[in-house]
């Protein structure tokens, strides 16, 4: 009969289970966690094998106690998992690899996440102070280029195709890019409104170190210039998506 | 029937093996090297867009080059997006439509390379003579073993007049010597099978023969009567 033992650690935005099964025979085993979504161990971006969405399976032998850790974003439950024996151990397999198993045991030759470029990102006035990109929240799928190796349960899960429709789908959640852009413009409009409200020569000496110097004050000019300009678009768009209605239910019965 | 053509390093000619023996055997080559593509690329889905599960695999032949391609993209978005693991489940689905199929598989010991070897039915090991070429066909070799895809044929690439008794005897496999030449450099330039631009040259015949080979082993394979590769 399999036994559990466990230990659980709250670290925040996860719960973090170690397990322990033990067993007087040698056994088959299958643990179903608690605690879901199960983020299970993974092995060159794929969970560790005998690892599924609900939970592990695999063997015990009386001698030895299988252990085995994953982690949650569910809060801790007393027990974490259950274990149930599920007959003998299964022989070893024979005969060829699942593809799968191949990418697990031999890992992926592809880039890293980090290697691929984001060619679609908007320029959010880059060169002037606190404008760019926070690197470490841009990833390739912000620019629409999914990726599977995060979680890969099939070929057509998250992916994104160039076709009008996909489109209008994937913009319907914008991009980090365009929330970075208005992040900046917003930086660039509390500068220049302090910069416009300065009095006194040493008030606008502050004002002008504040933002970096006086070239930073010329090209905060030549990018508030651009900013009119798109904003100028903006203002049409904004007009249009007020005067736009879409006859869905007449075109639900139509098609 | 698919027959992979892979190596242990890059730069033996591996690509232009698969490409004349897809010409030899009438069948799609399918570049699956997906981070170092070499085949004919065209405008359009191609394996990494199959991959990602953007595109059919069927969809992405290109029929009208001398040889039907399946192209592999260019870009390191697209290596990232494409799932090496699906390689197989494509490679079956052309091999449903057009039956015959020549995967040109990327070098080394990744995983790309072990499901390339996994789609196949029988394996090609191209080399070269040099030491760290030869290194590479046994190590890859091994990856065919621990595949289960048996090793048909080793060609040697730019071989001189030596024996290569041992090589075949080091590798499990008969081995085709195809020396340099030419035309070969000729047929590679113009994008052309080598029998199409010098169909009586050495290259050419042995092209043939190997085709003829392999076709040989293929067929077995089918049946099931395929001795296992190697010693």
């Amino acid at each position: 009969m399999a036994t559990l033992d466990w230990q659980l650690t709250d670290a925040g935005d996860a719960t973090l289970v170690e397990v322990v099964v033990t067993s007087d025979t040698d056994t088959g085993i299958e643990l179903t966690s608690n605690l879901t979504p199960v983020w299970p161990p993974r092995r060159h971006s794929r969970p560790a094998a005998g690892w599924n969405e609900n939970g592990y399976e695999g063997s015990v032998t009386a001698e030895t106690p299988l252990v085995l850790g994953y982690a949650s974003p569910a809060d801790p439950v007393e027990p974490p998992a259950t274990v149930a024996a599920t007959g003998p151990v299964p022989d070893e397999q024979d005969g060829s690899p699942t593809p799968a198993e191949l990418v697990r045991a031999l890992g992926e030759a592809g880039p890293p996440r980090d290697a691929v470029p984001t060619p679609t990102a908007p320029s959010t006035g880059a060169d002037w102070p606190s404008a760019s990109l926070p690197s470490d929240e841009s990833s390739p799928d912000d620019t629409g280029v999914s990726d599977h190796r995060a979680e890969r349960s099939g070929p057509e899960d998250g992916q994104m195709r160039a076709t009008a429709g996909d489109r209008a789908t994937a913009d319907a959640t914008p991009p980090p890019a365009v929330d970075h852009w208005l992040d900046a413009l917003e930086q660039r409009l509390d500068a220049a409104e302090r910069l416009g409200t300065v009095e006194t020569a040493d008030e606008a000496r502050a004002a002008v170190d504040a933002v970096g110097g006086i070239d930073a004050v010329r090209r905060l000019c030549t990018h508030l210039d651009a900013d009119r300009t798109r904003c100028d678009r903006l203002a049409g768009v904004d007009d249009r998506l007020d005067a736009v209605e879409v006859p869905l239910s007449a075109l639900e019965r139509l098609v | 029937m698919t027959l992979t053509v892979t190596a242990g390093k890059g730069g033996v000619g591996k690509t232009t093996v698969a490409y004349n023996l897809a010409a030899e055997l009438n069948a799609v080559a399918v570049d699956a090297d997906l981070g170092m593509a070499d085949l004919p690329s065209a405008r359009g889905p191609d394996l990494h867009d199959v991959l990602a599960g953007r595109a059919s695999a069927v969809e992405a032949v290109r029929e009208g080059g001398p040889v039907a391609v399946l192209p592999c993209g260019r870009s390191l978005a697209g290596v990232r997006a494409a799932d090496p693991a699906a390689l197989v489940d494509a490679v079956r689905a052309v091999e449903r439509e057009y039956d015959r199929v020549v995967v040109d598989a990327p070098a080394g010991m990744h995983s790309d390379a072990g499901v390339a070897l996994l789609a196949g039915q029988a394996a090609v090991v191209v080399t070269r003579p040099s030491r760290a070429a030869l290194v590479g066909a046994l190590r890859t070799r091994e990856l065919a073993r621990a595949v289960g895809t048996p090793l048909a044929r080793v060609v040697l690439n730019r071989a001189g007049r030596d024996s290569h008794d041992r090589l075949a005897s080091a590798l499990g496999a008969p081995v085709t010597a195809v020396p340099e030449s030419e035309c070969l450099a000729e047929a590679h330039r113009a994008g052309q099978p080598v029998r199409a631009v010098a169909p009586g040259s050495t290259a050419s015949e042995r092209f043939a023969v190997l085709a003829s080979a392999v076709e040989t082993v293929l067929r077995e394979s089918s049946s099931g009567s395929l001795p296992q590769s190697g010693p």
